[in-house]
């Protein structure tokens, strides 16, 4: 058992055939240890998008290996790699993508409603994630009737309500003011710290790296520098 | 359940569509359900008044009687075979005739017709003719004979008149009987005004030396629509040297128009039938197109593919619901009124057909269980055969392309 | 012109860019318009076959009788043949031929049994019109108008047990109401597609006939045009030189099979209407969502100045091209289902019913120019009609809200 939520081995993804192949990740290795906030960053079309993706098992490599809490992933099927998202890892969009019929509340519920729970512990679970990233007024509205910032914490909430060990955010800011992003920042910041959640995040903000325990800087699918903050 | 939920606030996120939908499956619906229950409804009438008014819904008849009736292909000891026929369930009347074909002379005048010997007693509860009669009354005497119009016309007969009938009897020698005329009938059908005459079947039954036989053993049951339930319970009793048809045999154009009539509207109905599902099939294409990042939002969030799927279905049995719902309405609203009153053939067009085609006066619609599901059970198979279809493209697509869709 | 073609052209790669969805719909519409031509040249079928079996089948296209004769069928309602009055009647009419027959009722003896038919008095040369020219005979046919043997349909020659070349006694009524007995030798036997026929009708010649009741008169003339149907106009002619006659055509002749024939026209406009109506919820379904997705793409065209007319026709013309596509592909398809049932569809297991419905159990399709291009019309109107209101909503939009959507 190491302290590493996740590893990376000489991992690499090419998108397409032939001449139009495009190599997203040429090879890269790195370890994101519990309880770290890491910041992947680099300009976009760098591969930032794809590790994480590969990290949450939506992607499989094209060689190499994605080992996840000391599992290889790509022993796992699809229904078991949807089990360990939904019960391991926190999903944050940069487009927020939740679900439109459903209110904050309940999309925050949904994950748990999959996960078995029972109504009252979902209800009761589901505010108190709520209320811990500020939105206790507005459990009852529908996405539409939020603002940017208060959707993605909406995001967020639904993404730590099944007690993850690993937060994936795919540039969660990109579509939000420098205010909320800070206001953003400091919640995850705060959880990090107060739950332990190791947090990935990728990032071309400067605002959010400052952040950051860690970054990982990426250009052409390769690992350039890893700075400890 | 959330996924209901889920499901039926989808439903709703576009209200138009999903209204347009189920109001193609409502209208698919609701026109299959008018045509059968009205298809439905006037087979049996049309059965029991053409029945009524010749063959019966079962005969025992001589085996070679169909094919080439003469007179002396008889069923004897009728009155006995009527009894025992009658302690069986499900008949409800049976009632012999004999049958010759005769010359029909009143003076100088004399017209071919088919003879028709029958128990006056008891032939009514088997036959409409007695309440058919015009002029005069249905039997008088022992000696005495109901005439059709166009005949008594085309004789110069009055009621009272006396006609002379020339026969063979089962010898083949000449036999004659002398009734007079007590009524005159007009049942609307030319062939049977032109060319029938009844008499007792006791009067022409000693003319034509056949004791107690008949030509035919008419027996009418319960079940009409069902012919063969009482056959089964009949065949015991039928002589060997007779035959057990029923109406299907002894008129095949009847039976042979009805199905017909049922194919055709089978294919009328399996055509709209498509052509609705196809629509709704384009109709969910489209949705999922627009669904593509949702869904990998909800794969991404550890939603399991079945489970989505299982979502999808939801909605759509649900969409089906709303469509059958709306069908089911419409169709109240237009059979409720018509289910007690019916539509009149005059309505139309058709009264002056109805004798000719031995049609009913008025069609009620028949809703029955078939009538109730045919149409919805076929469109669901169709709208979930187009989910499946329509979210394979889903399945197919990487996740990664699912979130980034049109992003 | 060249605003045509700018719609035109955007409305085209519009369809192509969403060709997987919109190829189910043009497949629903081809199943609807195939769907209906199919059925439209099985009932035009249907109908040509029974005006064809009625006129042929002795009733001809104009039928004339003396008043009475329909409810009282006897020698004593006919009327004396004036065969110049008739070809007058019948001057500048694409007549075929006509023929003067005698036809009443009479009841038919063998050795052993008794049967009633009618009895057919008719001139063997101008029968060409009927399908008596067109029996299978076995023995010989009448030789002429003045033939007083008979020919008897095959099915009756079984049921009277007789045959060919024995003697029948036919009883009827004379000229003066007075019952006859005549004997007749057999000299053919028919076999006719309609058993009903072969039991009900014997032939012999009409003036050896009119010789043996007494009479100098006929009881019909029945008229035979060139063409399938008879005009009014023809109808009216021949009424207005026989006034002292009933003139009728087939349907009065027939009136079962007229009302048949009738009947089927109304299902011809009910079935498209019904099809059409269920094609009307795809149609608007897609075009509203083919609109709001693009919802920002007409926002920018407002932007940049297209008037939202053309915006309009944008739509109109999206909806028109998919109909056509349809419309073109369910024409073909029904053409190909058409050359395949050309032959005719076997309804032989139907034989009797069908023969109530006065059709041959060989149904054959036929395609009536007037009815595809009424099918095409409807359905190219439906589709503008069912872009209406999809374009008012792309065009009701504000530039300004569509570019922010």
């Amino acid at each position: 058992m190491t302290n590493d939520v996740v590893q990376l081995r000489s991992v690499t993804r090419v998108y397409g055939q032939g001449n139009v192949a495009v190599n997203a990740l040429q090879g890269i290795s790195a370890e994101i240890n519990k309880g770290e906030f890491v910041c992947v960053v680099g300009p976009s079309g760098c591969g930032k998008s794809t590790m994480l993706h590969l990290i949450g098992g939506l992607d499989s490599p094209t060689s190499g290996t994605v080992i996840v809490e000391d599992q290889d992933l790509s022993t796992f099927t699809n229904n078991e790699l949807s089990d360990l998202r939904l019960r391991r890892m926190g999903f944050v969009f940069q487009a927020f993508n939740l679900i439109p019929v459903l209110s904050a509340c309940e999309n925050v519920e949904f994950v748990l409603q999959l996960q078995g729970i029972g109504k009252n512990e979902r209800d009761t679970r589901a505010r108190e994630v709520l209320d811990s990233v500020g939105l206790a007024d507005a459990a009852d509205r529908r996405p539409g009737e939020l603002s940017g910032g208060q959707q993605q914490r909406v995001a967020v909430a639904r993404a730590l309500v099944g007690n993850p060990l690993l937060l994936i955010a795919d540039e969660p800011s990109a579509n939000l003011d420098s205010t909320t992003t800070r206001e953003l920042c400091e919640l995850l910041q705060s959880i990090n710290r107060k739950h332990g959640t190791t947090i990935l995040i990728a990032t071309h903000d400067s605002l959010v790296m400052n952040y950051s325990t860690r970054t990982i800087q990426l250009e052409d699918g390769k690992i350039q520098q890893e700075n400890p903050a | 359940m959330l996924s209901v939920k889920v499901a039926w606030r989808n439903l709703w996120r576009n209200r138009r569509r999903t209204l347009l939908t189920a109001g193609a499956v409502g209208f698919a619906v609701l026109l299959v359900q008018l045509g059968m229950s009205f298809q439905a409804g006037s087979y049996e009438p049309m059965v029991e008044v053409s029945t009524r008014f010749a063959s019966g819904h079962l005969q025992i008849q001589h085996v070679d009687y169909k094919d080439d009736p003469r007179t002396e292909r008889f069923v004897s000891n009728t009155t006995e075979l009527r009894s025992h026929l009658l302690d069986l369930p499900g008949i409800n009347a049976v009632s012999n005739r004999t049958e010759s074909f005769g010359l029909v002379n009143k003076d100088e005048r004399s017209y071919g017709a088919l003879v028709v010997g029958v128990d006056p007693q008891i032939d009514p509860s088997a036959s409409h003719f007695s309440d058919q009669v015009t002029q005069g009354t249905y039997f008088d005497s022992p000696n005495s004979a109901i005439i059709g119009s166009a005949l008594a016309r085309n004789l110069r007969v009055s009621v009272g008149d006396e006609i002379v009938i020339l026969s063979t009897d089962v010898d083949g020698s000449v036999a004659f009987i002398a009734p007079s005329v007590s009524g005159i009938f007009e049942t609307g059908n030319d062939a049977l005004d032109r060319s029938l005459v009844q008499v007792p079947r006791s009067l022409i039954n000693d003319a034509l030396m056949l004791e107690d036989s008949a030509h035919r053993v008419v027996i009418m049951i319960d079940q009409p629509m069902l012919p063969e339930q009482s056959s089964e319970v009949i065949t015991p009793l039928v002589p060997s040297t007779a035959s057990l048809l029923d109406w299907r045999e002894l008129m095949p154009e009847i039976s042979q128009s009805i199905r017909l009539d049922k194919i055709s509207n089978g294919i009328v109905y399996g055509t709209l039938t498509v052509i609705v599902v196809l629509s709704i099939a384009n109709t969910f294409v489209m949705t999922m197109f627009e669904r593509t990042r949702e869904f990998g939002t909800l794969r991404a969030v550890g939603m399991h593919n079945r489970s989505i799927f299982g979502m999808f279905i939801t909605e759509t049995i649900l969409m089906w619901m709303l469509g059958v719902a709306i069908g089911y309405l419409l169709s109240t609203c237009a059979l409720l009124p018509l289910i007690n009153i019916g539509i009149g053939m005059d309505s139309m067009g058709m009264d002056q057909f109805a004798g000719l085609l031995f049609l009913p006066d008025r069609i009620y619609p028949a809703v029955d269980l078939k009538v109730v599901l045919v149409a919805p059970i076929s469109i669901g198979v169709g709208m979930v055969l187009s989910t499946m279809l329509a979210s394979i493209r889903l399945y197919r697509l990487s996740l990664v392309d699912a979130l980034r869709y049109r992003e | 012109m060249n605003t045509f073609r700018l719609v035109l052209n955007l409305s085209l790669r519009n369809l192509w860019r969403q060709r997987r969805r919109n190829s189910i719909l043009v497949v629903a519409i081809t199943f609807a318009i195939g769907g209906v031509i199919v059925l439209n040249s099985m009932i035009r079928g249907m109908q040509v076959q029974m005006v064809d079996s009625v006129v042929e089948n002795l009733s001809g296209h104009i039928k004339m009788h003396a008043p009475n004769y329909r409810d009282d069928p006897s020698m004593e309602r006919g009327f004396v043949l004036d065969p110049i009055r008739v070809d007058e009647s019948v001057e500048g009419l694409p007549v075929l031929g006509w023929a003067a027959r005698i036809t009443i009722p009479a009841v038919i003896m063998s050795e052993r049994e008794t049967r009633g038919a009618s009895l057919i008095g008719i001139d063997p040369d101008r029968e060409l019109i009927s399908v008596v020219s067109n029996f299978k005979l076995e023995g010989e046919g009448l030789e002429s108008t003045s033939d007083s043997r008979v020919l008897v349909g095959r099915s009756l020659l079984e049921e009277l047990r007789t045959k060919l070349g024995r003697r029948i006694v036919l009883t009827t009524l004379d000229a003066d109401g007075i019952s006859k007995e005549i004997g007749f030798r057999i000299v053919g036997v028919y076999d006719a597609e309609s058993e009903s026929m072969e039991k009900s009708l014997v032939f012999t010649g009409r003036t050896a006939l009119q010789e043996l009741l007494n009479s100098s008169e006929v009881t019909e003339v029945s008229i035979r045009l060139k063409t399938r149907y008879a005009k009014q106009e023809d109808f009216d002619q021949v009424r207005k030189s026989f006034p002292e006659l009933d003139v009728l055509d087939w349907q009065q002749v027939n009136p079962i099979v007229a009302f048949m024939y009738n009947t089927v026209n109304l299902v011809i406009y009910i079935w498209l209407g019904i099809v059409l109506g269920a094609l009307v919820f795809g149609l608007v379904n897609t075009l509203i969502t083919a609109v709001l997705e693009r919802i920002h793409e007409f926002g920018l065209f407002r932007a940049v100045g297209m008037r939202s007319r053309i915006i309009v026709a944008q739509v109109i013309c999206e909806s028109v091209c998919l109909m056509i596509l349809g419309i073109a592909l369910g024409v073909a398809g029904s053409f190909l289902i058409y050359a395949w049932l050309y032959d005719g569809i076997d309804l032989s297991a139907f034989a009797e019913g069908v023969e109530m419905m006065g059709m041959s159990s060989q149904m054959k399709p036929a395609i009536v120019a007037h009815d595809v291009l009424v099918v095409v019309a409807v359905s190219i109107t439906l589709a503008v009609v069912a872009s209406f209101y999809p374009a008012r909503r792309a065009v009701r939009m504000n530039p300004l809200d569509a570019l922010r959507h």
